[in-house]
């Protein structure tokens, strides 16, 4: 459908802790983001109606815009009429945290991992996965099970024919667990069950008077096979039916939007998915917030979503120090600090999550926590983003499995044309120089990769306008939302340290030009400007490769940035020098060289 | 303009607070609306359910699964005793008989055909719940629970630990300085114990073995706290550590001191009998540890509050940064954003220190001092 002119279309997120509101409108026969306003989300105590902060973002949008969108009685005015009014008003959430799911499945990476990815496509964080064969015993995984409060439990195990003790034993458990559903006393748990259909008749009877059932088509149908899309839509109709309607305030939201309210994750992925499979571009893209890292890749045509959900620079930052490891977090700052001192200051933010850094030191230990999260999420991602166990996969990943090099789990970070961070700590750093710091220090992209940031994250609301118009959605991304920063160029391969790396030429479209050459370690920006493209031809030293293969010269066009074109010959992975002092120092001229902050810091 | 503030956490010396008992479903009330209660009365009793054992009778006994109801002993419903035998076989001619006994002491739930497992839930046990705070009871249902109103005296902390607790306070430490081991004795066994500095590892381990009812003050180290709990701890959600005494931090991680207001309520408090919450969720529904007392006699009621406008003139506390626990009073509220050091725009309030020191500090990083 493409929506007729002129249109003016409202479009809200419910995020977490902010409701964010955009207007979208054609101008010179082209859509545009124009103007934007926000709120806090008022799913919680004391307000618990997520109308009140949807509509109070609205108000700030309309009086940013200097367009009536809601009257006086708290209405949305439709259509749009002169300076007043909207024609759509759509909506995404993630409010309340979002769609919440426990998994079960016979094998854990099998039945299991199919249904995880199932899940996670549909949108939900899953709390846990549980099998048969997850090195707990049955007694383990019911106090587990009874302790969560999902929204939506997703059973799958036994292939068709195949497998079906283990699957009538995971209903034994979920029934003996009697899991309560997060929202509504009275209401009883969905399970959705997606496993070996001859089964289906007991797993029903185990679950009478426990849970509410729904069948759908295995999402393992056979070892070689995979079948998300039935279970996928089945959960988000009852996130829709159930869960939304369960939560404050959102059957309201429910009849004031002119098409279904997504999960913010959901349209995340689907917009990433309509400029992949546009611009044929294999894309990262990861949503850094304070609880949860969201990372969404396309590579291939291949659309995988992870969740880490204890991964984030506020609420989570303690459990990302866990995590990583106070060391891990410590060599990225350019300065000295204990220990000690760095996880008081890390646990601080965690127990007091609104404050901001104030101080530049203060920043950099933000920005060092968030690298490590993003670095720990990017390696769930690809470990999960692998092709099907049990087969080969005939797609790009599979040939590179096997090569040891650049590469995370399944997932070749020589295959990502385009990187795109948002989130605040990525999104609103005080300088775009420190995004794409933390974008290549975190996923360490190699060959040439576009690096990018969500201006403002609307990637939400223009995935949920890309279910109406992917047109409208497609023109906004491009020239309003995605903001290149520049690009990384990287070699893959063992780099050594002060040796020569490789040598570039780069003519920009103005007839100037810049040569030089790299030694191993070094880092450096080369000025391109946003809008600017150039001719780039890349020499790696032998052995390197930077994406025309080992030893071989690439060229092609690149395009600027803010940052412009970064070289990074620090190698892929790092090395860090193990002294403290030269650890600081190297640090320093890596930031340096990016202008990430002033004399490095 | 004013601008709203985190209140910041409370030290006030009479407030009305509303504490909530949640009884959920299966469970006992012992009061009625208009009760007068005790913080230390039992209010109502939980029935906790069982846990579940699934015994895997058919491997055990060598039957495909749809055999073992053959093999039974024990049919849906029938309690059984630890040890009971629940089903046998004999194989070889009858001449070896394989016999399989519940570990657990329980109710048969689930007999499967399918899965050859027996499920044995044991027996539900009684948790009886306190009324925490001492006041008049104003909900008594089954659904809502318990909720009692009262006037207390109240001191809000940053982060606690280990969950409820009750005791008689007692002051110790030198002033502001570290709570160490030797600070503690025999006579603190049941106790809650308050220092104003940090507390020691050495301090947490010594309460934990004298028995201490709770810990309450300025601050502790981080990794002292793990040590302290074995393990990495979940800040989001506290409360359910089991380190064998409750700890409420009022500043929170480091090497702080409580503020001199919360300072000022503790001696009004020694001696008296005081509950203890060592529980905090950050979202979600934010749960602040605390102490609460009897009220101060002939201090005037306050409200409580979460959330205030801040002022020209209202109290502050800077909680972020290198000035983090530097107090003052707010003199102005520019009306932009302005830069900062980082290079951000934020809104900031201008602040000057009791030091004498004039400082803009990013309205996020305050807290209304109380």
């Amino acid at each position: 459908m493409s929506i007729g002119p002129p249109s003016v279309i409202a479009i809200t997120d419910c995020g977490s802790t902010t409701t964010k509101a955009i207007l979208v409108e054609r101008k010179g026969g082209v859509f545009r983001q124009t103007f934007r306003g926000e709120a806090p989300t008022t799913v919680e105590a004391p307000v618990e109606d997520v109308t009140v902060g949807v509509i109070a973002a609205l108000r700030d949008l309309s009086a940013r815009a200097g367009r009536r969108i809601v009257d006086d009685a708290g209405a949305i005015v439709r259509p749009a009429s002169g300076g007043d009014g909207v024609d759509l008003y759509l909506s995404t959430s993630s409010a309340g945290g979002g769609l919440q799911m426990v998994v079960a499945g016979v094998v854990a990476k099998l039945s299991a991992r199919s249904a995880q990815r199932a899940a996670l496509g549909a949108g939900a964080i899953v709390a846990d996965v549980v099998a048969c064969d997850d090195d707990r015993t049955p007694y383990e995984r019911i106090a587990r099970l009874k302790r969560l409060r999902p929204d939506i439990v997703l059973l799958a195990g036994g292939t068709d024919g195949g497998a079906e003790i283990g699957v009538v034993e995971m209903a034994q458990l979920i029934a003996a667990a009697d899991p309560k559903p997060r929202f509504g006393g009275q209401f009883t748990l969905p399970v959705v069950f997606a496993g070996n259909a001859r089964v289906a008749a007991e797993v029903a009877r185990v679950l009478k008077g426990k849970a509410e059932l729904y069948a759908v088509a295995n999402v393992r149908p056979s070892i070689e096979q995979e079948r998300l899309e039935p279970a996928r839509e089945r959960i988000h109709d009852l996130f829709l039916d159930h869960v939304m309607q369960q939560a404050p305030g959102f059957s309201k939201l429910l009849a004031w939007t002119d098409a279904p309210v997504m999960p913010t994750p959901s349209a995340v992925g689907a917009i990433l998915r309509l400029a992949s499979e546009r611009e044929k571009l294999d894309v990262l893209a990861v949503d850094i917030g304070g609880a949860t890292t969201d990372v969404f890749s396309v590579v291939s045509g291949a659309f995988n979503r992870t969740v880490s959900a204890n991964l984030g620079v506020s609420y989570s930052a303690a459990f990302v120090l866990a995590e990583a490891g106070v060391e891990n977090v410590r060599r990225w700052l350019p300065y000295r600090m204990s220990g000690e001192d760095l996880r008081d200051a890390v646990m601080n933010k965690t127990i007091r999550p609104t404050t901001i850094p104030a101080d530049v030191e203060d920043l950099m230990l933000e920005q060092a926590l968030a690298r490590e999260a993003l670095r720990l999420s990017f390696a769930q991602h690809a470990e999960f983003a692998t092709g099907l166990a049990g087969k080969r996969v005939d797609r790009s990943f599979d040939e590179n499995l096997s090569s040891g090099r650049a590469e995370e789990g399944g997932l070749r970070t020589m295959a990502i044309d385009l990187l795109v961070g948002s989130g605040g700590v990525l999104a609103h750093a005080p300088r775009a120089a420190q995004t794409a710091a933390m974008l290549v220090d975190s996923f360490g992209p190699a060959g040439v990769t576009r690096i990018a940031k969500d201006s403002i994250f609307m990637l939400p609301h223009l995935g949920v306008l890309s279910q109406l118009d992917p047109q409208a959605a497609r023109e906004v991304l491009e020239n309003d939302c995605i903001v290149v920063l520049g690009t990384c160029v990287a070699p893959d391969g063992e780099v050594r340290p002060g040796k020569p790396c490789l040598e570039f030429s780069l003519e920009r479209a103005d007839g100037t030009s810049e040569r030089g050459a790299l030694s191993g370690g070094e880092i450096v920006a080369v000025p391109l400007a946003a809008g600017e493209e150039a001719e780039l031809a890349v020499s790696p030293r032998r052995g390197l490769d930077v994406g025309a293969g080992a030893s071989k010269s690439w060229r092609g066009r690149v395009r600027g940035g803010e940052v412009g074109l970064i070289l990074d010959c620090r190698g892929r992975p790092f090395v860090f020098a193990r002294d403290d002092d030269e650890r600081i120092a190297a640090q320093r001229r890596w930031l340096g060289a990016l202008g990430a902050f002033e004399g490095g810091g | 303009m004013p601008s709203r503030a985190p209140f910041g956490f409370a030290v006030s010396h009479r407030v009305k607070v509303r504490r909530r008992r949640s009884v959920p479903g299966a469970g006992e009330i012992f009061v009625r609306v208009g009760d007068t209660v005790r913080a230390d009365d039992v209010v109502a009793a939980i029935e906790r359910p069982g846990d579940v054992h699934a015994i895997n009778v058919a491997a055990q006994l060598g039957l495909p699964p749809g055999r073992v109801r053959e093999a039974l002993a024990v049919g849906v419903g029938d309690r059984i005793a630890a040890g009971a035998v629940i089903a046998s076989h004999r194989a070889l001619f009858g001449m070896w008989t394989t016999r399989v006994a519940s570990p657990v002491a329980g109710t048969v739930e689930i007999v499967s055909p399918v899965t050859g497992q027996v499920v044995v839930r044991t027996d539900p046990t009684a948790i009886e719940l306190t009324a925490y705070v001492g006041g008049e009871v104003v909900a008594a249902s089954r659904g809502e629970g318990v909720e009692i109103e009262a006037e207390v005296a109240l001191l809000q902390g940053a982060l606690g630990l280990g969950g409820e607790a009750m005791g008689v306070l007692a002051i110790a430490g030198k002033g502001d300085g570290l709570l160490a081991a030797g600070d503690l004795g025999e006579g603190h066994r049941g106790a809650v114990v308050a220092a104003c500095g940090r507390i020691s590892l050495e301090a947490m381990r010594r309460a934990r073995e004298l028995g201490v009812a709770a810990l309450i003050g300025g601050s502790a180290r981080g990794a002292d706290l793990v040590a302290m709990a074995g393990g990495e701890l979940n800040l989001a959600a506290t409360g359910d550590e089991e380190i064998g005494l409750a700890i409420v931090l009022s500043e929170g991680l480091g090497d702080r001191a409580m503020s001199a207001h919360a300072m000022g309520l503790l001696p009004l408090l020694a001696g008296k009998r005081v509950s203890v919450r060592g529980a905090t969720q950050v979202r979600a529904g934010v749960i602040r540890p605390e102490l609460v007392g009897p009220p101060v006699e002939g201090a005037a009621l306050e409200a409580e509050g979460t959330a205030a406008e801040a002022s020209v003139g209202s109290r502050a506390r800077i909680v972020r940064g290198r000035l983090f626990g530097a107090v003052g009073a707010i003199t102005a509220l520019p009306p932009a954003p302005e830069r900062i050091e980082t290079g951000s725009s934020v809104l900031v309030f201008e602040i000057l220190l009791d030091g004498g020191d004039v400082v803009r500090i990013p309205r996020q990083n305050i807290e209304l001092a109380g």
